[in-house]
């Protein structure tokens, strides 16, 4: 699975990304939200772990710029932030933020944390591979007759 | 009758040791003394036998009087004025007297100039105490100067610990200039570290000719006369008030054993982290190498040598060393804000901040570590981080990923937060693999490697003297 992170702190990328890639993930990596935003047009991330305060384009902006994009698949975002009051954790999961991870963490915690991103992802595109399944098969003359109904 | 040294155990008090000098007739001399009355030479006329000691006592209580016989200066309270005060009381000891007695004297001039404490309360407690003094007539000078804190809450008490302090200079200078390291363990006879602290010494001249102040600085660390002694890159010994008052300090403790490119990127980030700080921008910062006596005494007692190989490699750098009694970092930070509420800065690698949220070393303080924080993190002070990496499993560790004990994350994060704890991010990757003690064992088994985990001059220094075992390879054999 592809993860882009976007940390304006060279430890943390640094961290984060030496975590990732241990846990076999394959990892891009952005210096800031804008960076992180041009990657993200050019390709398909299921997953997204974000700074918030960075400059040019803060973590939150990016998550927004995510969440109104027009992608066929779900991106499950992290905001990973040394932020920690409640009125930060509802102003980012409210701009679509999936799941929110204090610095300092814990590598394990970020691991299940992502696992469980994973879990939705996986179950979002089976869903949306059995929607599309069902709309083809809707769509197709004759299938009807197959299931006659009651 | 010419002074003997103390038959130990049982040294002399206070009284006995005045009435030795008064009647070992070789020593004449004179008393100059500003700032807590005449309480050293009161000693003397107290004890009977003076006429034979004391040529003249002076107390140029006046400024414009001080000034008149030891040249102005901006203050009269420090080591310039106390070295011009004996200088000139010595040189006029020798001039007027040394015609008529020069022969059989051997002349002194002893001086203190001293701040008691005030009417209000309000001043620092402290003062320079010296003696200049030929250990045998007509040999050349010699001299020890010291700087103390008097610690009594009343005047009277602080007059009366200079008295005591001034004497015991003056016979450990008389009669142990042979043996520098018992004099200063007789320093505080008759006074404890409660009333008095000796936080500087430094012997010169002729009798001390082989002595090194910087293992007397460590002495007075050792010995309990002080917390916390410092000196210079070139072994000059320092006042550490003179040093440090008002200013911005940076501190990076280690063993320094030896001192490795790690040691000095350490410091370089957290030196250019700390001048981004808006508080010291633009500013001095004052940067210091701390040795603990913890560290030196790693080996179960103190090796000189080994100290010395330590100071001698920091002094390579240019670096000012602080040694310390204060293994617990908020202990350090008290005595570094007693002298500065400017911005303080200790630079540590992430070990030892993993250490410092260990409980386990605040079983003494009835607040435990929330205590200890709490002292630590006041006045702004700033701990910077170095990151760690491991070369077994290449695991990197920084403050964003540091384990502590479940029941202190919270509080951890509050300190990252809050930026009392910042990660430093401008450090060197090809220095992470270097650990000194890697080097260290390098240097004995003789894996030449242990040069490129150190600075040039460090290894320069230790391949010349032969530093922690170090021995050159063997040349290629001779041929035939």
């Amino acid at each position: 699975m592809k993860i882009l992170i976007a940390d304006d702190d060279p430890v943390s990328r640094r961290l984060l990304q030496s975590y990732l890639q241990k846990w076999g993930y394959e990892v891009a990596v952005a210096i800031n939200g804008a960076e992180a935003w041009r990657l993200f047009e050019q390709d398909e991330f299921p997953v997204v772990i974000t700074d918030w305060v960075m400059p040019e384009m803060d973590g939150v902006e990016l998550i927004r710029r995510i969440r109104a994009s027009q992608r066929p698949n779900y991106v499950y975002t992290i905001l990973l932030t040394a932020r920690w009051q409640k009125e930060d954790l509802i102003e980012g999961m409210g701009a679509g933020a999936d799941d929110f991870v204090n610095k300092p963490f814990l590598g394990e915690e970020l691991r299940v944390r992502l696992r469980a991103g994973e879990r939705i992802v996986n179950l979002e595109r089976t869903l949306a591979d059995q929607n599309r399944a069902l709309r083809e098969s809707r769509a197709t003359p004759g299938a009807a007759a197959d299931h006659p109904g009651v | 009758m010419a002074l003997t040294p103390d038959p130990r155990p049982g040294k002399p008090g206070t009284r006995e040791k005045a009435l030795r000098i008064n009647l070992d007739l070789s020593r004449y001399g004179t008393f100059a003394e500003i700032g807590a009355g005449q309480e050293v030479v009161r000693w003397f006329f107290r004890v009977g036998g003076a006429a034979g000691t004391v040529a003249k006592s002076i107390s140029a209580y006046d400024m414009a009087v001080s000034d008149a016989y030891y040249g102005p200066c901006e203050r009269y309270v420090c080591r310039q004025r106390l070295q011009s005060m004996l200088d000139a009381e010595f040189e006029g000891a020798v001039r007027q007297l040394g015609p008529t007695r020069g022969d059989a004297a051997a002349f002194f001039a002893f001086a203190d100039t001293v701040s008691a404490r005030n009417y209000k309360g309000t001043n620092e407690c402290h003062g320079w105490l010296g003696v200049k003094f030929q250990a045998r007539p007509h040999a050349p000078q010699s001299q020890v100067i010291i700087h103390v804190r008097m610690l009594d809450a009343e005047n009277a008490q602080q007059q009366e610990a200079l008295g005591v302090v001034g004497v015991n200079l003056l016979y450990g200078a008389f009669a142990h200039h042979h043996e520098p390291g018992y004099l200063v363990d007789t320093l505080l006879d008759d006074l404890s570290v409660q009333r008095l602290e000796v936080d500087m010494i430094e012997f010169s001249g002729d009798a001390f000719r082989e002595v090194d102040n910087r293992v007397m600085s460590l002495k007075l660390v050792q010995l309990g006369l002080t917390d916390a002694a410092m000196f210079a890159a070139d072994g000059t010994v320092l006042q550490p008030s003179e040093v440090l008052y008002k200013k911005r300090i940076l501190v990076e403790r280690g063993s320094f054993r030896p001192v490795t490119h790690v040691h000095l990127d350490l410091l370089r980030c957290a030196r250019e982290t700390f001048l981004r700080e808006p508080e010291v921008r633009g500013e001095t910062v004052v940067q210091l190498a701390e040795i603990t006596m913890r560290s030196l005494l790693a080996g179960g007692e103190v090796d000189y040598r080994d100290f010395l190989a330590r100071a001698d490699l920091l002094a390579a750098e240019g670096l000012t060393v602080l040694i310390s009694d204060y293994f617990e970092y908020y202990r350090l930070a008290a005595y570094l804000a007693r002298h500065t509420k400017q911005r303080i800065g200790i630079a540590m690698g992430i070990a030892g901040l993993r250490e410092l949220f260990n409980e386990k070393y605040y079983t003494g303080l009835e607040g435990g570590i929330l205590e200890s924080f709490g002292r630590l993190f006041k006045n702004d002070l700033k701990l910077y981080i170095y990151p760690h990496l491991d070369p077994a499993t290449g695991e990197f560790t920084a403050v964003q990923n540091l384990e502590v004990a479940p029941s202190l994350r919270k509080l951890y994060g509050y300190l990252v937060d809050r930026g009392c704890i910042e990660q430093l991010n401008n450090f060197d990757e090809k220095y992470l693999p270097i650990f000194a003690a890697d080097a260290l064992k390098k240097i004995g088994t003789g894996d030449p490697s242990w040069e490129e985990m150190v600075p040039s001059g460090v290894a320069g220094v230790i391949k010349h003297r032969g530093y922690f075992g170090y021995r050159p390879a063997p040349g290629p054999a001779p041929h035939g």
